[in-house]
């Protein structure tokens, strides 16, 4: 049945649009068209701000620095979907083919840390990474298991173990960023592999190609907005990513989040931080334009 | 009204140092500890107490001043670990690193459990900071913000607060009623002759901006 | 479930093959292993968090009796329960509107309607940040109601996923029901109550869970929204740990762990393990 034209049931239509229009505009509209204004605004003392509708701070954001930043925010965005991608794709194919039984608690498994918050997922990691925490201990463990193979083979043993800088760096921004957002691509990826016609899997591998083959020439390309879905749903919060690169990251691990949040917790240049937020956002508007140009944008779920 | 003040320096691990890190080069301009050495995020503090180090003091950096420090900090950047986000001493007990640009009180605090730890103010001296209590204009009930700043005042509940927070008080009251230690605690209360070579760092509107911008570019480079 | 599979492994039991086991396996200890040592160092008799010093509950005495982090949880799951409700009405209602009628600009307010998901978190923040400075929000009501700008702020990110979660259910509405219920003389609103309403019921409970979980995660925008007095249970966590990370931080953190737990337990009670994974 078709959708219902709007005039055919004006009341039911008024009941139904009136709430859900009016929060959309004031408390999410209003609220971003102020961060728009403010962009074009500047500083005038400490506490004013006036709108002059100057492109300085568009100019400013645009400029060699900023630019360097938002691209190695964008690196590290790209780098964290990739391995979640690689990571979560087994994953999702194992839930997909598990028995009726396990499915719905392989799929909880999943989503339980993602209800866990973030920043106590965050600290967390933190604790196991430290330089005294248990994965450089455990690091440790094997270093010294095969310094002692070594020994007992008649080889020099190794040089005794140096506990690895594995936290307030670059691969522990990355590391931490894939560790809260493996469930985000997990479960895209799963509601398309689970609506993949199994026969077809079945008809590649009769016809004599291997797993990978089949995997690479069937699976993959059929689940394709799946992918599409999860890396979008992936990317996007970690480009704005702002907690994990301020507590795991080292002297070169800022992202452009933390660089606006400075511009109006520490720097009191709301304006520039305003120009900051929209480049951000668009930015966004052209990862998803360009999702939609490839193909029709798929449901989530 | 101050409730308490505060001045930043080294804090440090006794047996990981070959001598008393009392100078601000081996955080700032030297390799000696390279990748034990954690910094503050607050762009404005590093840059006044980089200028300290120089030699001016720490209200009047010029745009030129800022030049010359941001790329001393691009040099020396490769040996530092991180910014820390104020909890530097967490950092420093825990081991990972071995000396940490910090307040007073927050190393005040560990050295009570760790007594391989301690906390100098450099030579070149430093910048004093002081937490305050204060009533916008304005503010819609201005006669009880008078009355918790009275409360908070209180020698007795200025005490409470002082023994968490390890912090000098500026409360006379408050710290009579302190034990010795604390009064006497050359980590908390510095000797005068090391004061005398600390300012009192101002906020400056013009200058904040581009400490951040500067400070950005450090960590980018 | 044997490592070894008794039976031999059909073509597409993919699941069954060792080193999918192995795989998934190693997963699940990379998700589980940070909160596990987190929960365990949280009974640790000693400040430091790294050794291990014996046992003890001493810092859950501590964090059950500091005053302010069982505000900032109460405040927390206030904040929660009220953007859980105003976002299941709220969402549903847009879901509604959009799955059955036609109507001008219908291409763009769907997309506005699901922006704050795309929109990045720190944005979002900024924006209210400036929007309840301009529009001069009072600061000063009595509890409940000075949770009001967060959970607004919250109830905006939450509700486009409810949207999101019943739009998809709705999709597999049978229509003639409504037909049938509406020449049996149900009203508008009995059609809504009594037809609508149970056929969407999963997709409630799984949007509930959804906003209930994401507003009581959120921290950056809570960390521009919050003043003096509505410290939320994240924003108390990180200025705790201004002061160090202490086992009385991981004992919180674990006493809000086996909170999420066991509401997802009672979620699964109402409404069954499979359809909260079928809907997620």
């Amino acid at each position: 049945m078709a959708e219902q034209d709007w005039k055919t049931n004006k009341r039911t239509f008024a009941a139904v649009s009136i709430p859900t229009l009016f929060w959309v505009i004031v408390f999410f509209l209003v609220p971003m068209a102020m961060v728009w204004l403010y962009s074009f605004g500047e500083n005038r003392g400490l506490t004013e701000i006036a709108i002059s509708g100057t492109l300085e701070n568009y100019k400013r954001a645009t400029e060699w620095l900023y630019l360097t930043i938002f691209g190695k925010s964008f690196a590290v965005a790209a780098l964290v979907t990739l391995i979640c991608l690689i990571v979560g794709f087994p994953v999702a194919m194992a839930i997909t083919f598990a028995s009726e039984k396990w499915r719905p608690w392989l799929l909880l498994g999943i989503m339980l840390p993602f209800w866990t918050n973030l920043l106590i997922r965050t600290y967390a990691l933190m604790m196991l990474l430290g330089t005294q925490g248990y994965a450089n201990k455990s690091l440790g463990a094997l270093w010294e298991g095969a310094s002692w193979l070594k020994t007992l083979v008649g080889l020099q043993p190794l040089p005794t173990w140096e506990p690895v800088q594995l936290l307030f760096n670059n691969f522990a921004v990355v590391f931490g960023l894939v560790y809260v957002h493996l469930p985000f691509m997990v479960l895209p990826l799963y509601a398309a592999l689970d609506r993949l016609d199994r026969s077809l899997i079945e008809a590649s591998l009769d016809l004599g190609a291997g797993h990978f083959r089949t995997i690479m020439r069937i699976v993959v390309p059929l689940a394709a907005p799946g992918i599409i879905a999860g890396v979008m749903i992936t990317l996007i919060p970690a480009l704005g990513a702002y907690l994990t690169p301020d507590l795991m990251g080292g002297t070169d691990s800022q992202m452009i989040a933390n660089v606006i949040e400075r511009q109006f917790k520490k720097a009191n240049d709301w304006p520039f931080g305003a120009a900051l937020s929209f480049l951000l956002i668009y930015a966004m508007f052209i990862l998803i334009a360009l999702q939609s140009m490839r193909r029709k944008v798929p449901e989530i779920h | 009204m101050p409730y308490t003040w505060l001045t930043l320096g080294i804090g440090y691990r006794k047996s990981k140092v070959k001598a008393k890190p009392d100078s601000w080069k081996v955080l700032f301009d030297s390799p000696e500890y390279a990748g034990r050495i954690s910094w503050l995020s607050e762009a404005g503090d590093m840059f006044r107490l980089y200028g300290k180090y120089l030699g001016k003091s720490v209200n009047a950096l010029t745009p030129a001043d800022i030049a010359t420090i941001e790329a001393m900090m691009i040099k020396q950047k490769p040996n530092v670990k991180n910014f820390h986000v104020d909890d530097g001493q967490d950092l420093l007990l825990k081991g990972d690193v071995d000396l940490v640009l910090e307040y007073n009180g927050d190393i005040a605090q560990i050295m009570a459990e760790d007594d391989d730890i301690d906390f100098i103010v450099p030579k070149e001296g430093s910048q004093l900071n002081s937490d305050n209590l204060c009533i916008p204009k304005g503010a819609p009930h201005p006669k009880n913000a008078h009355a918790f700043i009275n409360y908070i005042l209180d020698g007795e509940v200025d005490k409470k607060i002082t023994e968490t927070i390890l912090y000098p008080t500026p409360n006379a009251a408050a710290k009579a009623l302190m034990p010795d230690s604390y009064k006497n605690n050359p980590v908390i209360f510095p000797p005068a002759d090391v004061l005398a070579k600390c300012e009192y760092a101002k906020f400056n509107p013009e200058l904040q901006p581009l400490f951040e911008e500067a400070f950005t570019r450090v960590r980018a480079a | 479930m044997a490592l070894f599979a008794r039976t031999p492994v059909a073509p597409l039991e993919y699941s069954r093959t060792l080193w999918m086991r192995l795989w998934v396996g190693a997963v699940m200890i990379f998700l589980y292993a940070p909160l596990i040592v987190l929960m365990i160092f949280s009974f640790n008799d000693s400040k430091r968090n790294v050794v291990w010093r014996g046992f003890t509950t001493k810092y859950y005495e501590k964090a059950l009796g500091n005053d302010e982090l069982i505000e900032a949880l109460l405040n927390s799951l206030t904040i929660a329960g009220l953007a859980t409700i105003v976002s299941l009405a709220l969402g549903s209602v847009a879901a509604v509107m959009l799955w059955r009628f036609r109507f001008p600009l219908k291409g763009a307010i769907d997309g506005t309607i699901s922006l704050p998901i795309i929109v990045p978190e720190i944005c979002l923040g900024v924006a209210f940040l400036m929007f309840f400075s301009m529009v001069s929000w009072p600061t000063d009501l009595v509890w409940p109601f000075n949770l009001a700008a967060i959970t607004i702020a919250h109830i905006t990110f939450c509700f486009p996923f409810v949207t999101m979660v019943v739009r998809s259910r709705l999709a597999t509405f049978n229509r003639e029901q409504e037909e049938a219920a509406k020449d049996l003389g149900a009203s508008e609103w009995q059609v809504f109550r009594d037809v609508l309403i149970p056929h969407i019921k999963p997709a409630l409970v799984a949007g509930a869970l959804l906003s209930f979980t994401l507003s009581l995660d959120d921290f950056v925008i809570t960390y521009f929204t919050s003043g003096p007095d509505t410290i939320t249970f994240p924003v108390k966590v990180y200025s705790m740990v201004r002061f160090s990370v202490t086992p009385e931080v991981n004992a919180a953190s674990t006493l809000l762990i086996i909170l999420t737990v066991a509401l997802t337990f009672v979620a699964l009670k109402a409404q069954g393990v499979k359809a909260i994974a079928e809907t997620h």
